[in-house]
């Protein structure tokens, strides 16, 4: 018979640290652990400046993800300078210059039980941006929310959000249950670790606190897995600054992302500001802060990599903590967001957790290695000559699955997709156009389906495309009329 | 550039064989490629009546078979899971669904509230809660529901059919599309001396076959890769410690169940195999433990009706060959490998070691890289299946013969070790790289075999039980308001297909 709750052991958890990371797991084990369960909250840094490391953007799981801790996404809208987001636009990226629409999209149309690619290709046709409506409204400016009726293209549109780090940890602040959980606002003087794990905190105020499990959200330096061994997992040392700058328009529900010798640089629109974000190699520093221009709002130097193992003894790593990524992409939050997940799917039921901790960081590898085959497939092209910056990026050794996949694509349009990837089908087809690659030949079976029908179809949902956008309100008079609801609402 | 593989050969028929065969010859075109098949009339086919696990459904789907058209050609039934009986313990009776059990909810399986209610009280087990399963022991069938919203389209299913019909039928497709068969037996097979690569393969007539690359179909032998090439098996019996079987075909007792039937005896298991023509059943077993005289008695009092011949033994050795894929020569089916059909793994190894290989078509320079990622592919798929059914021989209470006594203590492989401290502890199942077998199916066989959870999730926990209890059973009575509705499945085979080959 299973055991009632009365009868577990009460397990003390100590969350350390602060910013993103801190604050989305103290707020999802305040919301979804029961009373057995002690959580003291040690916030060491409100906002570190690595935080601009998560980027700017959110992938569409963010709803259920911010929903699931208490952040509703009214309580988003209203009370951050969070926006909406179609994708990312990104622009003269690789040694080509290329420029697409990496747009949310729901699965895009299956014929015949044949990927809707396979017909373009069958068609001629090289182009697969004018058949995606997330790609169109992010161009256009316009933003809705997808309506329910499945026959407006506009329900296949996904969002994530626009944000900035530190405004977004805020809204997870407020999403912590308070009866729930303890907070300290302290310094780390001193850690007690043994070889079993660690055993207590010595904090700045002179408190010493004592716990079960604890978890590192201390950011890149990882403090508390470092005690137990963890070394730092980057080799290529990346530097990033940010500036907000004021603005009473809120921008298109897209991030422009523009290629540069140095590294990149992206442009978000927020609510009264828009966030500027310029990523470079170390060694390309004073170029790439002469090109940043502005007034530095944050400031600072990670180096993207994993930890072989992010639970050591009793201590999880959490965000950058357990791996640094590089905010290309969506990739960054979303990995937070299954770090706490896999945390709470593992929570341990007793005092020994050696079978959560080997779970755990079976798919912590899994999850991260995924996510950075998606990253890396944006490096599959020719290198921008001179660029230090491009040739470290491309420097990682060939991976098996990024060829399968690659090769698979170009040579018959195959999509090879490996179990649970966060990046979907949809995204990779969108990035392999994006960046490209056409396949060499279509799928025997597109073939099946008269020519002049497949010729309709398309010209008929380009059109359908280019209706149900022109009719939508810019982003920000959405965003305007969206508040004005929800205050209306609420008083 | 390095040129394209220009000549393909498959030593061997059968399943594999022919599924190699249709599979190439249906992605590739005849002017680029050559695909010859070696078999010998002479040489018997393993296998008469076969289960399968509803991957199939891709493999035909992809050569473009008509489902109605391939089910009276092979006498096919459809199969909604595997029913296993006396297996945690005498008298313990569980279907392993190819369906979901109930709807997961909130982000939390569905398997976590079940034993939220079972903890308060819930008296019914969780194949209750599958509509597979409960459609597999009323007898009932229907196709999915393309409407993702309605219950039916939680339907998943597979075929019972006979091999070597599909293997003919195969044969039919791959000869339409350019394959040429010839009729011979392999004497020796001739290699190129600098590479040691399969050159040539020479038949008893003296006629010669060459080819850039080969594909050994030649059943339990191994000619090119276990006896040419010298690929060593990797021998798992102390694991899987069957290594007999004895098979019969007996006439139909009553209506066509949807499902194949598994009962363990006293050391091995019998299997129930219904194909449209007749009843496939076989006694798997261990020598160790029992005499063949023994367990064709056994297998015989088993049958639910008069068999129809009297059984043929087959021997075997669980395990692979340690690399599927060595020089220029790739190994299918049993050449590859063999692992008891308790899951009706067979066929789906033999697609996967194809559609890997087509998904990794090499070029005639046959890069070092795609061989390592294929042979570390498949040996993981073959890990994968010998865990799941590894956990049915290990999770027993059973202490009535010597050979359950050897199960239930044998040593395990550390994974598995690991995947049941998961569940016993907390009711935790996770799904591993690309694994076959997914939450579900280990939930079914943990269930039913008495892996009940010490604990189950402390989120889950905090829910209110009436509200748990209430929703769990709309589930259940929904599932069995939809079953009804679903025709008899021998009704809706002679609807769908007609009546079958004979």
């Amino acid at each position: 018979m299973s055991t009632y709750l009365h009868e577990m052991p009460v397990i003390h958890i100590a969350v350390c640290g602060g910013g993103l990371a801190g604050y989305m797991t103290a707020a999802a084990l305040s919301r979804h652990l029961p009373a057995t369960y002690r959580i003291t909250f040690i916030v060491t840094d409100e906002t570190p400046s690595t935080d601009i490391f998560y980027g700017s953007v959110t992938a569409p799981s963010a709803y259920d993800f911010n929903l699931s801790v208490g952040v509703s996404e009214p309580a988003l809208v209203l009370e951050s300078n969070s926006a909406f987001s179609l994708g990312t636009h990104y622009q003269a990226w690789g040694e080509d210059g290329r420029s697409w629409v990496q747009g949310f999209q729901l699965p895009l149309p299956i014929l015949n039980g044949v990927q809707f690619h396979q017909y373009l290709t069958r068609q001629g046709i090289d182009t697969l941006e004018p058949y995606l409506v997330s790609a169109a409204a992010a161009k256009r400016g316009v933003f809705a929310h997808p309506p329910e009726q499945a026959a407006n293209p506009l329900s296949r549109s996904e969002y994530g959000y626009q944000l900035d780090a530190s405004a977004y940890s805020r809204l997870f602040a407020l999403g912590i249950a308070p009866s729930r959980i303890c907070i300290i606002r302290a310094g780390i003087t001193e850690i007690q670790a043994s070889t079993e794990g660690i055993g207590a905190l010595h904090l700045s105020d002179g408190q010493r606190v004592s716990a079960d499990m604890f978890i590192d959200c201390t950011g890149p330096e990882g403090l508390l897995l470092g005690r137990l061994g963890a070394r730092p997992a980057g080799r290529r040392g990346l530097g990033a600054a940010m500036s907000l700058t004021p603005g009473e328009t809120l921008g298109p529900a897209v991030r422009t992302l523009t290629g540069r010798p140095f590294g990149w640089q992206s442009i978000t629109p927020l609510q009264g500001a828009t966030a500027k974000l310029t990523v470079f190699s170390e060694e390309d520093e004073c170029l790439a802060l002469t090109a940043h221009g502005d007034d530095v709002d944050a400031r600072a130097n990670a180096a993207p990599g994993r930890q072989a193992q992010a639970w050591i003894g009793n201590c999880v790593a959490i965000g950058q903590a357990a791996a640094v990524v590089e905010p290309l992409t969506p990739a960054p939050i979303m990995l937070l967001q299954g770090d706490i997940e896999r945390l709470i799917s593992l929570i341990p039921l007793s005092r020994d957790m050696a079978m959560e901790r080997r779970e755990f960081n079976r798919r912590f590898a899994d999850d991260h290695e995924y996510a950075e085959l998606f990253q890396r497939a944006l490096f599959a092209t020719a290198p921008v000559a001179p660029s230090g910056y491009w040739k470290a990026a491309q420097g990682a050794a060939e991976d098996t699955k990024l060829v399968r996949k690659l090769t698979q694509f170009l040579s018959r349009g195959s999509l090879v997709s490996y179990d649970l990837e966060p990046f979907t089908p949809e995204d990779w087809t969108i990035l392999h156009y994006g960046m490209g690659r056409r396949p060499r030949r279509s799928d025997r079976l597109a073939d099946q389906a008269p020519e002049a029908q497949v010729k309709q179809y398309l010209s008929d949902l380009q059109r359908d495309i280019v209706a149900s956008t022109g009719g939508l309100p810019s982003h920000h008079s959405y965003m305007s009329g969206l508040k004005r609801f929800l205050l209306q609402k609420s008083s | 550039m390095v040129p394209p593989i220009k000549e393909i050969v498959i030593v061997g028929g059968g399943s594999a064989g022919w599924m190699t065969a249709a599979a190439l010859s249906s992605l590739l075109a005849p002017k680029d490629v050559t695909i010859t098949l070696v078999e010998s009339d002479e040489i018997g086919i393993i296998g008469v009546g076969e289960a399968t696990i509803p991957d199939l459904l891709n493999f035909n789907r992809m050569l473009g078979i008509d489902e109605a058209d391939f089910i009276r050609a092979t006498n096919a039934t459809f199969k909604l899971g595997i029913e296993f009986i006396d297996w945690g313990r005498k008298g313990d009776r569980y279907i392993h669904p190819f369906s979901n059990h109930g709807v997961d909810m909130n982000g939390f399986d569905f398997h976590q509230f079940w034993l939220h209610s079972r903890a308060a009280g819930n008296p019914y087990p969780i194949d209750d809660y599958s509509l597979c399963a409960i459609a597999a022991r009323q007898g009932k069938f229907t196709h999915p529901d393309p409407n993702p919203r309605a219950i039916r389209s939680h339907i998943r299913y597979a075929y019972h059919f006979d091999a070597s019909l599909y293997a003919r039928y195969l044969r039919a497709y791959a000869e339409k599309r350019g394959v040429r068969r010839i009729e011979g037996k392999v004497q020796t097979v001739i290699q190129t001396p600098e590479t040691g690569r399969i050159a040539e393969v020479k038949l008893e007539d003296g006629r010669s076959v060459d080819g850039e690359f080969f594909f050994d179909c030649s059943g339990f032998r191994s000619l090119l890769l276990g006896q040419t090439l010298g690929v060593r098996f990797n021998d798992w019996s102390h694991w899987l410690p069957c290594n007999s079987a004895q098979a019969v075909p007996s006439s139909h007792a009553g209506p066509l169940p949807p499902f194949t039937r598994a009962t363990a005896k006293a050391s091995g298991w019998q299997w129930r195999i219904p194909t449209q023509a007749r009843t496939g059943n076989g006694h798997i077993y261990c020598r160790d433990f029992i005499s063949d005289d023994e367990a064709a008695s056994v297998l015989l009092a088993g049958l639910d009706s008069e068999a129809l011949a009297s059984p043929r033994i087959i021997r075997f050795t669980a395990g692979h060959r340690q690399t599927f894929w060595e020089k220029n020569c790739i190994a299918i089916g049993l050449a590859a490998g063999f692992l008891e059909p308790l899951e009706s793994t067979s066929i789906y190894l033999i697609q996967e070691g194809i559609s890997r290989f087509i998904s990794l078509f090499p070029n005639a320079a046959l890069p070092e890289v795609f061989r390592h990622e294929y042979n570390r592919h498949m040996r993981t798929e073959f890990e994968q299946v010998r865990d799941f059914i590894i956990l049915h021989f290990t999770a027993t209470e059973r202490t009535d013969s010597p050979f359950w006594d050897y199960c239930r203590n044998m040593p395990i492989p550390d994974s598995l070790e690991h995947k049941i401290a998961l569940f016993r502890e907390g009711g935790r199942a996770f799904r591993c790289e690309d694994e076959l077998f997914s939450r579900p199916s280990w939930v079914a066989v943990f269930l039913g075999q008495n892996i009940i959870p010490k604990a189950y999730d402390p989120v889950v926990a905090t829910l209110p039980p009436p509200e748990v209890t209430a929703s769990v059973e709309s589930m259940r009575v929904a599932m069995i308001d939809a079953v009804s509705q679903m025709p008899t499945h021998e009704d809706y085979l002679a609807r769908y297909s007609g009546p079958a080959a004979g």
